[in-house]
C-alpha cells in the first residue's frame, strides 16, 4: 500500500517526532551544529578539538562506556553493511558519538568535519597528528600487540556482554555471535584453532593504518571510486530502495540489519565503491595482503579516528541525495507503508549517549532525519552537481519489465508494437561446461529452425553475449546479459506476426529467442534460462 | 565480453554495471577495464570474509569509454602475490548493464 498525498498531510502531525514519512523534510529545521569540510579553516579547528577528545577517551578505563575502544566495539557488534540500513545506522552511530566527542573536546560547538575524498583523494594532513592517527604513542599502551590489547579490553567487554538484555542478545545471535567467545574470534581472526589474518579486527599500533604522512594518497583504483563520475552516478537513483540495485540508492533489503554481507548482497554504488574501497585502502588491502590489516579494513575500524570523517562524508552524500530528491518532487524514503514500517522499526540497541547511558529502545526511524542531532553540512562535492541533474529533469518513467517463458532452451516473450522508447532484453543463459566449450554466443530472434549462423546485419541477429574467464571444470553456471533489442528485429517481428496484414504490422508479436555459438559449432549451444523485455 | 548501450545516453543518464562476485579471499580485487586497458572500476569485499559470495557491486561506466555505443570489457583479479589473472566463472558470476537517471513522477 502506498502513501497518498492525503495520507501524508493527515498523518504528518500525528507522527511528528516519530518515524519519517517519504516526503517529509529530512533536515533539521534550524541546525545548531555545522559539519564543515576537513580542509576548511573551521574544519581544521574542529580537528584540533577532536584530537583533544580522542586522547581523553583513549585514556578512559576500559569499563567506561566512553572509552575509545569500547566505542569501536559498538560498530563491531552492530554495524550493518550491504543492506538498506547502512546509512541510517551510521547516522545514529555518528550522531551520538559526536555528542560524546563534544563533551570531551571542551568545544560546545563541536561537529565532525567530513573528508570529501572526491575533492581531496588523500587523508587530510591533520589526521597524522598526535591522537588523530592510531599509529601514535597515544594508542601504543593499549594496542602494542594482541596480547596487550586482550589483557586490556577483553575483561571489560566480557563484563559488558554479561549485562546485555534478551533483545540485544537476539541481535547478536543474528550476527553469529551466540556467545562471547564467538564474538572474540572476530577480534583475533581465529576460530577452532584456525586463523585467518585477514579477518583479524585487532590491529597492532605499528600496523594500524597503511597510509602515512609520507604516503597519504588513495591508490588509483580507490581514487577512481571516489571520482566525480562515480559519486554523481551513485546519487542518480530515484528510489531509496529498489530491488534492481542499479536503480537503488541503498544496498540490499534484508531481514535484519545484522545480516552480514554474503553471496546475495547487492551493494549500491556509493556503499560498494567509495565506502568499501576507502576502508580497504587505508587498512592496507593490497600491500599488506593477506593480513593482518590496519584498523579500517575490519569492523573495529572506528579505532582509527579517520573513520568518522569518512562516514561523515557518506552521511553528507545521503543528505545531498535527499535534497536532490526533494528538488525533483520525489520521495526520500520508501513510499510503500509496509516497506517504510519495516525500515523504520528495525531495532538499534547498542548506541551510547553522551551521559554514558545506553540507548536500549532505539529504532532506525529515529535517525532518518538529521533533526535528532541538529546538524547540517557546509558545501561539499555533489551539492551543486546534483542540483544541475535535478534541474535537467530528463527521461521518461520506468516501465515494468515483460517476463517471458522458456521451453527446451528457447525463450519466448511478448513484444508490444511501436514502443515509444528503446527496449532492452535481459537473457539468462546457462553456460555450457567442458573443454573447448564456446564462450561467445549469438542471440537469434524469430530465426527459422535451420538457421545456425547469422551475420550482424541479419534481421534475426539480436546481439552477441560472451562469457569471460575459463569455466570451472565440470560445472555449468548461469549469467544474465542485457542487450538492446535491435530495431530491425523489432520491425521484422511485428511484420511477420500472424495478426499482421498488408496495411499495418501487428499490434504485438511473440519473440522467440535462442542461442547459437558465434563460431558456428552447433555442439556447444547454450540454453536460454529466462528472458524479459524492459522498455527504457 | 561486449556490452551495448540500448540508446545514446541522454542528459542526466548514466550507464552502470552490476557485477556479481563469488567468494573472494581478502586482498583479492576484481578490476574492470576496457579491452584497451582504460580502467572502469574495481570491486573488493569489506569486513570479515566467511567464504560466502562477496555480493553484487555496482560500478558506473564513464561516458568516454563507449565506442559506437559498444563497450568491450576486460576483467582481472589481483591476488596476494601481486599477480593479475582473468577471474574464474566462480569469482565473477555475472555482469549486467543498466541505464539510470532521474525519473520525474507526479506527486502522490
Amino acid at each position: 500500500m502506498n502513501f497518498s498525498r492525503r495520507d501524508f498531510l493527515a498523518s504528518t502531525a500525528a507522527v511528528a517526532g516519530a518515524s519519517m514519512l517519504p516526503f517529509a523534510p529530512a533536515r533539521a529545521a534550524t541546525a545548531k551544529y555545522i559539519r564543515y569540510s576537513a580542509t576548511s579553516d573551521e574544519g581544521k579547528a574542529m580537528l584540533r578539538s577532536y584530537a583533544t577528545a580522542v586522547q581523553r577517551m583513549v585514556n578512559l578505563p576500559p569499563d567506561h562506556p566512553h572509552n575509545w575502544f569500547r566505542n569501536a566495539f559498538v560498530h563491531f557488534m552492530d554495524c550493518p553493511h550491504g543492506n538498506w540500513w547502512f546509512y541510517v545506522w551510521h547516522r545514529g552511530y555518528l550522531g551520538y558519538f559526536e555528542e560524546t566527542v563534544r563533551k570531551y573536546s571542551d568545544n560546545p560547538n563541536f561537529a565532525f568535519p567530513y573528508w570529501d575524498w572526491t575533492v581531496l583523494p588523500q587523508i587530510p594532513n591533520e589526521m597524522f597528528d598526535g591522537a588523530l592517527t592510531p599509529v601514535s604513542e597515544a594508542f601504543l599502551p593499549h594496542t602494542k600487540d594482541l596480547k596487550t590489547f586482550t589483557a586490556y579490553i577483553k575483561p571489560a567487554m566480557k563484563k559488558y556482554w554479561d549485562t546485555l538484555n534478551a533483545a540485544q542478545r537476539k541481535q547478536l545471535d543474528i550476527r553469529g555471535y551466540s556467545s562471547f567467545d564467538k564474538l572474540w574470534d572476530d577480534v583475533t581472526g581465529c576460530s577452532h584453532g584456525k586463523c585467518d589474518p585477514g579477518n583479524e579486527a585487532f590491529a597492532a599500533t605499528d600496523r594500524a593504518r597503511y597510509l602515512s604522512r609520507e604516503n597519504p594518497k588513495l591508490d588509483d583504483k580507490t581514487a577512481k571510486a571516489c571520482s566525480p563520475h562515480t559519486v554523481l552516478t551513485g546519487l542518480l537513483p530515484v528510489d531509496y530502495y529498489n530491488a534492481d540495485v542499479t536503480r537503488s540508492f541503498t544496498s540490499s533489503k534484508t531481514a535484519s540489519h545484522n545480516v552480514m554481507p554474503g553471496g546475495n548482497t547487492q551493494f549500491s554504488v556509493l556503499e560498494g565503491q567509495p565506502h568499501n574501497l576507502v576502508h580497504n585502502c587505508i587498512g592496507g588491502v593490497g600491500p599488506w595482503d593477506p593480513g593482518p590489516y590496519g584498523n579500517m579494513t575490519n569492523f573495529l575500524s572506528p579505532v582509527d579516528p579517520v573513520f568518522f570523517l569518512h562516514h561523515a562524508n557518506m552521511d553528507r552524500l545521503w543528505d545531498v541525495w535527499t535534497r536532490k530528491q526533494q528538488r525533483l518532487g520525489l520521495p526520500i524514503l520508501p513510499t510503500d507503508k509496509e516497506e517504510l514500517s519495516q525500515l523504520s522499526r528495525e531495532p538499534f540497541l547498542f548506541f551510547v549517549r553522551a551521559d554514558g547511558s545506553y540507548v536500549l529502545d532505539g529504532r532506525a526511524g529515529d535517525y532518518l532525519s538529521t533533526e535528532r542531532f541538529q546538524y547540517e553540512y557546509r558545501h561539499g562535492f555533489g551539492d551543486a552537481e546534483s542540483a544541475q541533474v535535478a534541474a535537467a529533469n530528463p527521461s521518461a518513467q520506468v516501465k515494468a519489465p515483460v517476463r517471458g517463458t522458456v521451453a527446451k532452451g528457447v525463450g519466448s516473450v511478448q513484444l508490444s508494437a511501436a514502443p515509444s522508447s528503446p527496449v532492452v532484453m535481459a537473457v539468462k543463459v546457462s553456460r555450457p561446461a567442458g573443454t573447448g566449450a564456446s564462450r561467445n554466443f549469438d542471440l537469434l530472434i524469430n530465426a527459422p529452425a535451420g538457421v545456425t549462423k547469422v551475420a550482424a546485419d541479419s534481421p534475426y541477429y539480436g546481439g552477441t553475449i560472451g562469457f569471460f574467464g575459463p569455466a570451472m571444470h565440470g560445472m555449468a553456471d548461469d549469467a544474465t546479459f542485457t542487450l538492446p533489442l535491435p530495431q530491425a528485429a523489432h520491425t521484422a517481428a511485428l511484420a511477420q506476426s500472424p495478426t499482421a496484414n498488408a496495411a499495418a504490422p501487428a499490434a504485438s508479436a511473440t519473440l522467440e529467442v535462442r542461442l547459437v555459438p558465434t563460431n558456428g559449432s552447433p555442439t556447444t549451444t547454450a540454453a536460454v534460462k529466462a528472458v524479459s523485455l524492459q522498455a527504457l | 565480453m561486449v556490452l551495448a548501450l540500448p540508446h545514446p545516453l541522454r542528459q542526466g543518464e548514466a550507464a552502470i554495471l552490476a557485477v556479481t562476485l563469488g567468494p573472494l579471499t581478502r586482498g583479492q580485487t576484481v578490476e574492470v577495464a576496457t579491452s584497451d586497458g582504460v580502467p572502469i572500476g574495481a570491486a573488493a569485499p569489506f569486513g570479515p570474509q566467511r567464504g560466502q559470495g562477496a555480493g553484487t557491486v555496482t560500478i558506473p561506466v564513464p561516458a568516454g569509454v563507449w565506442r559506437d555505443g559498444r563497450l568491450a570489457l576486460r576483467l582481472h583479479i589481483t591476488t596476494h602475490d601481486g599477480r593479475s589473472r582473468p577471474p574464474t566463472a566462480d569469482e565473477v558470476k555475472e555482469i549486467r548493464l543498466s541505464i539510470i537517471g532521474p525519473t520525474p513522477q507526479s506527486p502522490p
